[in-house]
């Protein structure tokens, strides 16, 4: 009886939740229609905001994952006070309001931040498309340094005393034993940042500016389009939805299992 | 789903239902009269001085605003929005939700002018509108939203290859004119074209040069009550207070131009 | 023959260790839970660092404080076989067997090393499976013919059966004595059991608190316990003439009740 109440129970809370995330979506598919959203493949907006998009959120991605990787392995190994506040700064973008990450990108990397002080006016990397890459990463790199900690986090530290007493390098310790057993983690953070990325929004919009071709990306063009055609912009945004389940669906099937070391 | 699950199903929605009623019935709760005023972001400061003016002379009347975008406000409103009373900064709004009867015929009451604004770093070699097309970097609102309409309709009557020109410079189509603004005090963007009210509100540190009258494109703002208002006759009052002397005093010291020009 | 000779001191919480020692033959390390064996061996394999001291292997110098010498683990060139085998759940058996076979060994030869020490560990059915797919005694194997294989100038064992029922203990116990045997290398084997001291038919060496208070065969720590530790150990190694864990930390339950069954019967 208390099985059953207990069963009851987390099946009705997965179910609100559940209704909570994918309802919305639901209700923005069914309103948008496949007319419109067949319709709306040869709007002017959508081919330059997609091409850019993908590009964008694909070199963010690599961006994040040859940096992020190294970066999340020493801190694994890492000790001591230090390490630890910078693990924690290095959440902070995720919390940060996204326009306000703008500005701080802006200050940072725009004409008046380190570009600037160093002589190089013309420098500033505002309203390009590596502005835009720049967001973006911002935004979603966390994401994935944080996933791939924790799956580094998990190996046995006597396994890899072990790969190095048989005499591997450090390199090789990483290519060989931690990288293979966390790949499938690797991927489930990558996928996560790559989603995060191509949704990217408010630290675009602020850093890199809303420019057809150059820096309006999807989200964007989808704002951009709500301002004058709101039909337009549904469209737009279950194309992305559905462009955004394809590709995670895809990488979930290439990613090996998430087995961790056993 | 077997019976005695959907059972189930349904005391639990008759629960949150009653809770979500609960807890409804308690924001419902109203002083008196409460008068809803949807409005477009500029008029922010304008329509918060007015408040004290207004609830003195309707006691028991308690005003509470919504500033956002006005395409933003028309959408909340399609979606059944419970707004008295709607302001917006473009009266090309009005048109669908009349058409949908949804508000009642609007009437305009202000128009806000363009100026050009200059970053801190520019403002003194930058001093002409004529001179627009040498700023390396300008900032304008999208053609998607007004500020951004009119924009384009005032370059285009500069004649020759003007908006082109300024065109070249563009690094980025703003979706409000906060944006735009924002941009050129960070010293991001030399310049940027924004409603003259936005730079009086933005101080001193940024140049301000006018457009010229044969370049001038004048936004009309709209005001309508909602035509299921829950409280008609307060929305009918503050459209009064829009339109009379006092509201149009407000409105100039912050900038706006009157409804007639 | 190649003596392992340490001399170290290290603070860790609350843990101070003070050691010095030296064997050129496997010799069994017992003590009490928190005695600094583990500790000891971590050191000796270069992924702790003492505070000061020396160690040597064969008259190379692996660590010495006051020289600043600290020759990185990778290059010590030390078998390690830790308490829960650590075998790379990757790789299989061959795979794991081979990791550390030089790289200039290739081809042919490579594969001879690899098929050898599957043969000596009795591996060879074995060698296309996973670890995941692996009893406990046959992980103990693989990790023992890995170390093995990489030809190492001295083999440290940290609890080597601990993680083993007791059935597949008694199997491994003269494997290991015999293979540590043949190999012809010092070795350190940290145990909690008698009579895998037995077993190894070396000296045993007893740490306390950071601190070696005796040293000795069998036979003589036995004859003459020098510690409190030491004659409770013997004493209750003699009781039961079974083979028998003492000290044991409870880390599995199931290995608990495992042992429990076992001591009842």
């Amino acid at each position: 009886m208390i099985r059953r109440a207990w069963d009851a129970m987390t099946r009705l809370a997965g179910a609100v939740l559940v209704m909570l995330l994918l309802g919305p979506l639901v209700a923005l598919v069914v309103a948008t229609g496949p007319e419109s959203l067949w319709a709306v493949r040869s709007h002017p907006l959508v081919g330059p905001a997609l091409a850019l998009s993908l590009q964008t959120s694909l070199v963010s991605l690599a961006l994040t994952v040859v940096l992020g990787t190294p970066l999340a392995w020493s801190l694994s190994r890492a000790r001591g006070r230090w390490a630890g506040l910078l693990e924690t700064a290095l959440q902070l973008p995720v919390v940060m309001p996204p326009a306000v990450a703008g500005v701080a990108l802006l200050l940072a990397f725009g004409r008046r931040g380190l570009p600037g002080r160093l002589g190089f006016e013309d420098a500033s990397l505002a309203f390009t498309t590596a502005a835009v890459v720049l967001a973006q990463t911002f935004v979603s790199a966390p994401l994935y340094v944080q996933s791939a900690l924790a799956a580094f986090r998990r190996l046995e530290p006597d396994m890899l005393a072990v790969a190095r007493s048989l005499g591997a390098s450090p390199a090789r310790v990483f290519f060989g034993v931690a990288l293979p057993l966390s790949a499938g983690a690797l991927s489930a953070g990558a996928a996560l940042c790559w989603a995060r990325a191509l949704g990217e929004f408010g630290a675009t919009l602020m850093f890199a500016g809303n420019l057809g071709g150059v820096t309006q990306t999807l989200p964007l063009a989808i704002y951009t389009a709500l301002e004058s055609d709101p039909a337009v912009a549904q469209a737009l945004s279950v194309g992305l939805m559905v462009f955004a389940f394809g590709l995670l669906l895809l990488l979930r099937r290439l990613a090996p299992s998430g087995r961790a070391a056993a | 789903m077997n019976p005695r699950r959907s059972r189930l199903c349904v005391r639990v929605f008759a629960l949150v239902a009653a809770l979500l009623g609960l807890g409804a019935s308690a924001f419902a709760e109203p002083p008196a009269t409460r008068l809803t005023v949807f409005a477009a972001a500029s008029l922010q400061e304008v329509f918060r001085g007015l408040e004290p003016t207004f609830e003195a002379a309707h006691p028991g009347v308690d005003v509470v605003f919504s500033f956002a975008g006005s395409q933003e406000l028309r959408m909340q409103l399609e979606h059944g929005a419970p707004a008295d009373v709607f302001a917006s900064a473009d009266e090309a709004l009005f048109a669908p939700l009349q058409a949908a009867n949804l508000v009642q015929p609007p009437v305009t009451f202000a128009t806000n002018g363009l100026v050009l604004v200059v970053s801190a770093d520019r403002k003194a070699t930058l001093t002409r509108f004529e001179d627009l097309p040498t700023a390396t970097r300008v900032v304008l609102g999208a053609p998607e939203v007004p500020v951004g309409r009119y924009t384009a309709q005032s370059l285009d009557r500069m004649g020759g290859d003007f908006r082109a020109r300024v065109e070249a410079r563009v690094v980025s189509r703003e979706l409000n004119v906060r944006q735009v603004l924002a941009k050129v005090k960070l010293g991001e963007a030399d310049a940027g074209i924004v409603y003259a009210t936005d730079a009086r509100a933005a101080g001193g540190a940024l140049g301000v040069v006018p457009v010229p009258d044969a370049a001038q494109v004048r936004a009309r703002y709209g005001v309508a009550v909602r035509v299921h208002a829950t409280a008609p006759e307060a929305a009918q009052d503050w459209v009064a207070l829009l339109t009379g002397p006092a509201g149009q005093k407000a409105l100039s010291a912050a900038g706006f131009g009157a409804p007639a020009p | 023959m190649r003596t392992l000779e340490i001399s170290l001191a290290l603070r860790r919480g609350a843990l101070s260790l003070d050691v010095a020692l030296s064997t050129a033959a496997p010799l069994a390390l017992i003590g009490p839970n928190g005695a600094g064996k583990s500790t000891l061996l971590r050191c000796v394999l270069g992924v702790l660092r003492p505070d000061a001291g020396r160690i040597a292997l064969g008259g190379r110098v692996l660590f010495d404080a006051a020289a600043g010498i600290d020759v990185p683990t990778e290059a010590r060139r030390l078998g390690f076989v830790p308490q829960d085998h650590g075998l790379f759940p990757h790789l299989t058996v061959a795979g794991n067997v081979a990791f550390g076979v030089p790289a200039a060994l290739r081809g042919a030869e490579r594969r001879a090393r690899v098929s050898h020490w599957l043969e000596r560990l009795g591996l060879v059915a074995l060698a296309d499976r996973r670890p995941a797919a692996l009893s406990g005694g046959e992980r103990q194997r693989v990790a023992l013919a890995r170390a093995l294989a990489a030809e190492p100038a001295a083999l440290l064992l940290d609890e080597p059966m601990a993680s083993l029922d007791v059935p597949a203990r008694r199997a491994t116990r003269s494997l290991l004595a015999e293979v540590l045997r043949d190999s012809g290398v010092p070795a350190l084997v940290v145990t909690h059991d008698f009579a895998d001291v037995r077993a190894l038919g070396g000296e045993v060496a007893v740490l306390e608190a950071g601190r070696l208070v005796q040293r000795g065969t069998p036979a003589a720590l036995a004859a003459a316990p020098g510690a409190d530790f030491v004659a409770a150990v013997v004493a209750e190694a003699a009781e039961a003439s079974e083979p028998h864990a003492l000290h044991r930390e409870p880390e599995d339950p199931e290995q608990h009740r495992r042992d429990a069954d076992a001591r009842r019967r």
